[in-house]
């Protein structure tokens, strides 16, 4: 019954911090999603590791909006003494500045703290689909080009770009339907057989590929995913360009005192070593990571950034605005 | 008989004193945030999470399933009473809703509406108790073409829905479909009529849009008329509990609702608002006296009601029997499922009984819980409306602004509402009504996105549409129902019944 009146407690603190105003004194983590996201879980996760580690107050404060982009507006404005931080994919930073011409922010604006946790892109099937390797699949859309359509959660991300390079490497021209952010509807359709491929984060299909009504034919990253030994990686399948990843980034605002972002990734990544954590975060599909410190993760995004641009220029991609 | 001794396990495991107490906190918590104008359940939920995750799991999930049933029900009170719909499956509510609450019968509305959500909850959680796995299969049989259809077939019904001309409904429809436009589309990534306005970029928010448009244009309108006559409620609040008469109308409405909404729910995305639609759109139509129709019908209350709430426990059934959410608060319910060591999916059923069964049976007792807990407030919220409007409009406004703010931290869903108060104020004084409008805006997108994906998966094949059996026969349901709607003959007996 205690910890029935703390939550209690708890929930009725939670909807008087929605409000900022009243909630001056505390340090914020911007998320550019609504509440409920698996970005702004993770951010709240990151929240209350920063509180443990000194008893600090820290909230979660949602800037929804344009692909994200309203986060980033909120932290180029926000004081850069290690008060406000934010988190968001990578991919908003090293894939997004190609692709939109309108974009208001770039990776100068920030300076990242953590790489906090991310996932390897899948390429998934439907059960349906006779094909149970890559290369099978890939003889099997070549004998008709009907079935050369592969579904993403969203126009313009990560693995999007990666279903376009795969179909160049793979010589077969994938087209791709897009989904709003993922979500149920790309699941359910793709497990019904109404798409018959995706590509997409690994996470939010670990389930569906142990229950036997996906496969997951091939991971994009340069080891096996943890979850799923038993699937090899687009590398070892015979792609060696085919790698990427999808990871939350904890940042602050560029000009925020070197100091003070050692410091606080020190607070971060040494509580993302905690067990429980680590085993919680990695059952919701996640890769945890806080092993890299601020210049190396900085300067692992500028090669990221390179590598999309890269790709960018290479198919002629650009979102039409 | 399995059913009930699993029932029994049940009922075993939610009626521990610790389980109830949380089902309480939960429906108490979903209710206040129901009746808060612009505050959702997810928010709140994504808040709880990380303090329920030391918890007991079954406990935590009968809590948050309370949050979400519970504000599935109170929604509707602010529907009701003030015409402030605060998610889309109670905007139909509003409409005959509120119209009996300008009649003095604001009481018999919400006993209404509560009584015959408390009959759907029922009939739905039983509904997920029996035929759980059986009906999981829907899901699946439901892919872009069908959900295309399913959206054409709503949006027909939106014509039926609006009780003065056809015209002026196609035509909010119309309207509506072109606001839904504004957003960036999905398959394509161009953004469309943003001017350059990034927070148009993701569409025009719906509680916002229905904020304006109902709640504020309602506000104008009545500050508009001559003090003396503003006092938009009677004072004379006739019997708070509903008539003999009124059962007998609602009744059957219930009944109807309850059916739909059970299986539309179990569809991923709209079925809770879909179903809420169709039910007030078959209402009007088995009636023989559909002129009563927006002008405080109780079958308009009561129907949708029911279809709603019908909906909000058979959308369990996905989450529960495939780990496959339905919406985002069941993604956030699987997610805490997962980080308790639950791998949500089919064996829930088999590895975690009592969690399965303690949940369903959790969600009778939070539905009794919601009864007794809403019914003695009736009284309450009549006395509310008896508050001078002067005194009333200020605090409805600040509420709303509140909530707007909260929906993102953002100062521009207040600026939105407050553009569609003008709007809202504007179809007032021309006579048109703003449901169809809504239900243009927040399908229009749905039918484009999944007509496209049709298509494209068909290689621009159009025939798709007709030969898939389900799409095929949602197909020929629309035909008959705009051919019903635009024949001569049935549309000049439609309007003299109509003239008022």
């Amino acid at each position: 019954m205690k910890s029935f009146f703390a939550s209690m407690a708890i929930v009725l603190t939670g909807a008087m911090t929605t409000i900022p105003n009243m909630a001056s004194a505390q340090n914020r983590i911007f998320v550019g999603t609504v509440a409920g996201s698996d970005l702004d879980g993770l951010a709240r996760r990151v929240a209350e590791v920063l509180a443990a580690s000194d008893g600090s107050r820290w909230i979660v404060e949602n800037r929804p909006g344009s692909g994200g982009a309203l986060g980033f507006d909120a932290i180029k404005s926000a004081p850069a003494d290690g008060t406000t931080l934010l988190m968001a994919p990578s991919g908003a930073m090293t894939l997004t500045p190609h692709t939109r011409g309108n974009l208001k922010y770039s990776l100068a604006d920030v300076a990242p703290v953590s790489r906090v946790a991310g996932f390897d892109v899948a390429y998934i099937v439907s059960a349906k689909v006779p094909a149970t390797t890559l290369k099978a699949y890939i003889d099997w859309v070549k004998q008709d080009n009907s079935r050369a359509v592969f579904a993403t959660p969203q126009f313009g991300g990560i693995p999007h770009m990666f279903g376009i390079k795969l179909g160049r490497a793979a010589g077969v021209p994938l087209d791709n339907v897009a989904y709003r952010g993922g979500g149920s509807q790309l699941i359910t359709d793709v497990v019904g057989g109404h798409l018959l491929a995706a590509s997409s984060g690994v996470a939010e299909w670990l389930r569906e590929h142990q229950a036997g009504t996906v496969r997951i034919l091939a991971t994009s990253g340069t080891k096996r995913a943890p979850q799923l030994p038993n699937v090899p990686t687009f590398q070892e399948l015979g792609y060696k360009d085919l790698v990427a990843s999808i990871s939350y980034i904890l940042m602050a605002p560029a000009q925020t005192p070197k100091a003070t972002i050692d410091g606080i990734a020190a607070r971060v990544n040494k509580g993302l070593t905690d067990a429980k954590l680590r085993e919680a975060l990695t059952a919701q599909g996640f890769v945890v990571d806080g092993t890299a410190n601020p210049a190396t993760v900085a300067a692992d995004l500028r090669a990221e950034h390179k590598y999309w641009g890269d790709l960018v220029k290479e198919t002629g991609f650009k979102m039409p605005n | 008989m399995d059913l009930f001794s699993n029932l029994a396990t049940g009922f075993g495991v939610a009626l521990s004193l610790q389980n109830l107490a949380f089902a309480l906190g939960g429906v108490f918590i979903g209710t206040l945030i129901g009746v808060l104008p612009g505050l959702g359940p997810v928010p709140a939920i994504a808040m709880l999470l990380p303090s329920i995750y030391t918890l007991d799991p079954t406990a935590a999930l009968i809590m948050l399933a309370g949050v979400y049933y519970g504000a599935q029900y109170g929604g509707s009170t602010t529907a009701i009473l003030i015409n402030l719909p605060g998610e889309s499956s109670s905007i139909v509510t509003a409409i005959d809703g509120y119209q009996m609450a300008r009649k003095g019968r604001a009481g018999a509305a919400l006993a209404a509406a509560g009584l015959g959500s408390f009959f759907a909850g029922c009939v739905g959680t039983l509904v997920l108790a029996a035929f759980a796995p059986a009906l999981a299969g829907i899901a699946f049989a439901f892919g872009p073409a069908e959900y295309a259809a399913l959206m054409l077939l709503g949006l027909i019904g939106a014509v039926v829905l609006a009780s003065g001309s056809v015209s002026k409904a196609v035509g909010m429809v119309l309207l509506g479909l072109l606001l839904g436009q504004i957003n960036t589309d999905p398959l394509s990534g161009v953004e469309r009529f943003s001017f350059g306005i990034p927070e148009l970029t993701d569409g025009l928010g719906f509680v916002a849009v229905a904020m304006g448009l109902f709640g504020f244009g309602e506000i104008i309108g009545n500050l508009n008329r001559p003090s003396e006559s503003r006092e938009v409620f009677t004072r004379d609040v006739k019997n708070l509990w509903p008539t003999g008469e009124d059962f007998r109308q609602a009744m059957p409405a219930v009944l109807r609702g309850t059916a739909l909404g059970s299986l539309l729910g179990v569809l991923p995305g709209g079925g809770a608002i879909l179903a809420s639609f169709v039910s007030y759109t078959l209402e009007k139509r088995v009636s023989k006296t559909p002129e009563r129709f927006g002008h405080g019908a109780i079958e308009g209350v009561a129907g949708p009601e029911s279809a709603n709430n019908a909906a909000a426990q058979t959308s369990f059934i996905p989450m529960l029997t495939l780990g496959i959410p339905p919406n985002p608060v069941m993604a956030l319910m699987i997610g805490a499922m997962v980080v308790m060591g639950i791998t949500p999916g089919p064996k829930v059923m088999v590895e975690n009984p009592d969690l399965f069964w303690g949940l369903i049976a959790s969600m009778w007792i939070g539905n009794l819980m919601l009864i007794i807990l809403n019914l003695p407030f009736i009284g309450i919220w009549v006395k509310l409306l008896t508050v001078p409007y002067r005194f009333l409009f200020p605090s409805i406004v600040c509420f709303c602004v509140i909530g707007l703010y909260t929906l993102s931290n953002n100062n521009f869903d207040i600026y939105l509402a407050g553009v569609f108060a003008i709007i809202g104020f504007l179809f007032i004084k021309l006579r048109c009504e703003a449901g169809p409008l809504l239900l243009g805006m927040v399908l229009g997108p749905m039918l484009e996105e999944n007509l496209r994906r049709t298509l494209l998966v068909a290689r621009g094949d159009w025939s798709v549409l007709l030969t898939r059996p389900i799409s095929g026969t949602l197909i020929a349901l629309s035909v008959v129902m705009l051919v019903s709607a635009l024949l001569p003959a049935i549309r000049k007996r439609r309007d003299n019944a109509f003239r008022d």
